[in-house]
């Protein structure tokens, strides 16, 4: 079992403290700690599976170890796999090289351990200059063009209202660009008259 | 092929570091913590099965940050105090009121706390869960699918 250590002094704390689930005092520091443990803490972490070996010609074998006897097949690719090379994410049963493809195409959301937040970027891009206005000649454009880039990438993977945000950063922006359009028409105009 | 999405439920208590804001989502079989950056946002999931321990210490930040807040509206306010003008006077007032209602809030906020998940291989510290009261609403909710997915017989158990 791994110990619980006071998250201030790193002391062990005694096991009849915690199995009480009452908040207490840490014995070193006095520091007041509620600790909740669960099942899991008496779960040592076991050694990992060993493939079979392939005994009889006949027996379908693993695709990355022609040795070892098939146990699952890839649910993506559909290769024999041995009990080594079959990971278990998210209820499917995957191969290596299919994680591997799926972590490069962003396409298993299990894995995933960051997103870029367009509509955010877009946003920020369409409000935030505004204070030093001049900028928003560049920001405008950019806005538009990283609103209309995020429009069909993933959203954030708890939700939220990506594209409603976008398409708020985009009137924004565009309304800019017309400001901008506005001025250098005008000074155009006046240019000519004069 | 791409997996199905998973659905995530918010829970209470946000964190927040200088250009970062955190929060913890209840999912089908575990927690996620999103760390939100103005250009994008990080993912660290928290599967049930795997939590060992949840570990919750009250500290001492919340009457740090009182004493801050109250030195902060005696530099502001004190030295209109010193004139004899009473507009003058009214001003402190308004300047110390301005920090004392953050004081106020901060009070109503109630003690804080520092979260840490254990699990076999690491103990990493839930930055959104600052305050004693929302650990502890966290800790009720997070409770009861922690033992249920740690109850279930091993062979059951998907691996990720």
């Amino acid at each position: 079992m791994k110990a619980i250590l006071c998250s201030k002094c790193q002391t062990p704390q005694p096991l009849e403290l915690l199995s009480a689930g009452v908040p207490f005092n840490c014995p070193q520091c006095n520091s007041s700690l509620r600790i909740s443990v669960f099942p899991a803490i008496h779960r040592d972490i076991g050694p990992g599976t060993v493939a079979e070996k392939a005994v009889l010609d006949s027996e379908a074998t693993c695709f990355f170890h022609t040795d070892k006897k098939a146990a699952v097949v890839c649910d993506d690719c559909g290769r024999f796999l041995c009990t080594l090379c079959d990971v278990p994410i998210g209820g499917r049963h995957l191969c290596p090289k299919c994680i591997e493809a799926g972590c490069e195409k962003k396409t298993l959301t299990a894995l995933e351990t960051y997103r870029t937040t367009y509509p955010n970027i877009a946003l920020s891009l369409a409000f935030f200059p505004i204070l030093v206005w001049p900028f928003t000649l560049i920001t405008a454009p950019l806005t538009v063009f990283i609103a209309l880039y995020g429009w069909r990438k993933p959203p954030s993977l708890t939700g939220g209202k990506q594209r409603a945000t976008l398409i708020i950063a985009l009137i924004f922006a565009l309304l800019q660009c017309a400001g901008w359009i506005a001025i250098g028409v005008g000074i155009y105009v006046a240019n000519t008259r004069a | 092929m791409p997996d199905a999405a998973p659905t995530y439920k918010k829970l209470p208590g946000t964190g927040s570091g200088a250009l970062a804001r955190h929060r913890l989502w209840e999912g089908a079989d575990h927690l996620l913590v999103v760390t939100s950056w103005p250009t994008g946002e990080g993912y660290k999931r928290f599967f049930f099965r795997d939590i060992q321990a949840i570990i919750i210490r009250q500290t001492s930040r919340r009457m740090i940050v009182n004493i801050v807040l109250l030195v902060l509206a005696l530099l502001s306010a004190g030295p209109f105090f010193i004139s004899q003008d009473g507009d003058m006077r009214i001003g402190g007032v308004v300047i110390g009121s301005f920090w004392l209602l953050f004081i106020i809030i901060n009070s109503l906020l109630g003690p804080t706390c520092e979260t840490r998940i254990q699990t076999a291989v690491q103990t990493e510290p839930i930055t959104s869960l600052v305050r004693l009261r929302t650990a502890l609403k966290v800790l009720a909710r997070v409770q009861p699918p922690i033992i249920a997915a740690q109850a279930e017989p091993a062979s059951a158990v998907p691996q990720t």
